[in-house]
């Protein structure tokens, strides 16, 4: 049975007070942690990622891995595993890709985006995160942490 | 001198066989898309790349009139890409030149897709500047001589054909979106309303933020507004899109006057894209070159032709089969192994 969730309501104002606050969210990660995001296209899940990359010591490049799948971000702070399942269709395709080798790391905090496209399976032990599009530049960031 | 190619990188199996230089066959079998949620997956990718190759391998070889022992040589895409496809190319090639006790060389993924051009114009001149633009990747690169790379600028977030498939699958147009738009936008007006251009003076490019853009203006208006003006609505997104490659393609060649501007890549057969580079080499007399389309898209005739060019640089000796190589999924065209 999954332990009591934890859940945290977050409002930002702009693109910068969004990368800000990723920032300072990321300061609470430890390796081992799985962050789960969830938001339509232009919900700003690529600012607060980059944001997060930044945050946790990384300073190199982050793109978007919509058509590899995943990006590793190795030669900064922590060990950073970037996923992106726009592309994956349902579940059932992510051990075929190596998703399940990856994810459980204990070395690294993983960042998956598209993460409503394997609701059924994510791990159980998690971090997520809903954005919701108040505004031109105003997003609701609202983390639940289970586990 | 007869070089066999493989490429895996992602979704199409494909395998070449060249000549001297030329191109003798190309067997591509292209994964079936499921429109239906606007992706590849790559589940069935992975697998049906295992299941194809001996089949693609066998085509491309009587397409060309030739039987495994006249093969010199085999190049193969070890990297970047998606790691179980890269894979099952790279081990077919490692298997091939094992057996037949040929060289193997392995080919960068990106370096392959400026070296398309040489297919077609084998008398480019160094320096070029070339433009990778396709659904995985949007890179400005530099070259001063045969294997050397600078990058110059890449993308902060989207790649160029990512934006454009997912553009098209919010416009209901399906995916891949690259010739549907291409095909909308030469029909329309890029006057009709104005999207951004992203990272305006830097060397990097952005696309997050025009997805975003057209997502919003989607909303804004209803759908019969929408279906009614789609071709317009397609070239005025185009024209952000080839605005925002072209003034820093622009940009850096002014500063670092090459002999020869590339196109490469999938969005390099983009109609609007190829009118803005021309008309501007016209005007600098530069010398413009891209393949033509069926060299844009990922295909092996690119990946046999840079093995070719490798070898003949370089030698052969230098490719001796190492059971060691192993495939690198995020290999950067800066990363060079030879």
């Amino acid at each position: 049975m999954e332990k009591p969730a934890e859940k945290n309501i977050f409002k930002t104002v702009s693109e910068d007070d969004t990368k800000n606050f990723a920032r300072k969210f990321a300061c609470s990660l430890k390796d081992g942690d799985i962050i789960c995001f969830f938001g339509e296209v232009g919900a700003g899940k690529t600012v607060f990622t980059r944001g997060l990359c930044r945050g946790l010591g990384f300073k190199g490049y982050v793109n978007s891995p919509s058509y590899i799948i995943m990006n590793m971000y190795e030669n900064g702070g922590m060990n950073i595993q970037h996923f992106d399942l726009y592309r994956i269709g349902s579940s059932s395709e992510l051990t075929e890709i190596g998703f399940y080798d990856f994810i459980y790391r204990k070395d690294s905090v993983s960042i998956v985006e598209w993460a409503d496209k394997i609701k059924d399976c994510l791990p159980e032990k998690r971090i997520d995160v809903f954005i919701t599009v108040t505004g031109e530049n105003t997003r609701e960031f609202e983390i639940i942490r289970y586990g | 001198m007869i070089v066999l190619g493989i490429e895996s990188s992602c979704d199409d199996t494909s395998v070449s066989v060249l000549k001297d230089g030329n191109i003798l066959s190309v067997a591509t079998n292209t994964q079936t898309v499921h429109s239906g949620y606007g992706g590849v997956i790559p589940e069935v990718a992975s697998r049906a790349h295992l299941k194809n190759i001996s089949a693609v391998l066998k085509n491309a070889l009587d397409k060309a009139a030739v039987g495994l022992n006249d093969i010199d040589a085999v190049g193969a895409t070890y990297g970047p890409g998606l790691v179980g496809p890269l894979l099952v190319g790279l081990n077919f090639a490692k298997g091939l030149a094992f057996s037949l006790s040929i060289p193997l060389v392995p080919v960068n993924h990106i370096e392959s897709h400026i070296l398309a051009n040489f297919i077609e114009h084998p008398d480019i001149e160094y320096p070029f500047l070339a433009l990778v633009v396709s659904g995985g990747h949007t890179e400005l690169v530099y070259s001063p001589s045969f294997g050397k790379y600078e990058l110059i600028g890449r993308t902060r977030d989207d790649a160029a054909g990512e934006c454009i498939d997912k553009v098209s699958k919010m416009l209901g147009r399906g995916f891949p979106g690259g010739k549907i738009m291409d095909s909308l936008a030469s029909e329309g007006d890029s006057g009709f309303t104005v999207f951004p251009r992203g990272m305006k003076n830097s060397p990097d490019f952005s696309f997050s933020g025009l997805k975003t853009a057209v997502k919003y203006y989607i909303e804004k208006n209803d759908k019969a507004f929408i279906d009614q003006n789609i071709s317009d609505i397609a070239a005025s997104f185009i024209d952000s899109v080839t605005d925002s490659l072209t003034e820093k393609l622009f940009s850096a060649a002014e500063l670092k006057k090459p002999a020869t501007v590339l196109l490469a890549g999938g969005v390099s057969a983009n109609t609007s894209l190829r009118k803005k580079a021309s008309a501007y080499a016209a005007k600098k007399s530069i010398r413009l070159c891209y393949p033509s389309v069926q060299y844009c898209t990922d295909n092996a005739a690119m990946t046999a032709m840079s093995a070719y060019m490798m070898i003949k640089k370089y030698g052969t000796d230098r490719f001796r089969f190492d059971p060691e190589l192993d495939a690198v999924p995020f290999l950067r065209i800066e990363d060079k192994k030879i």
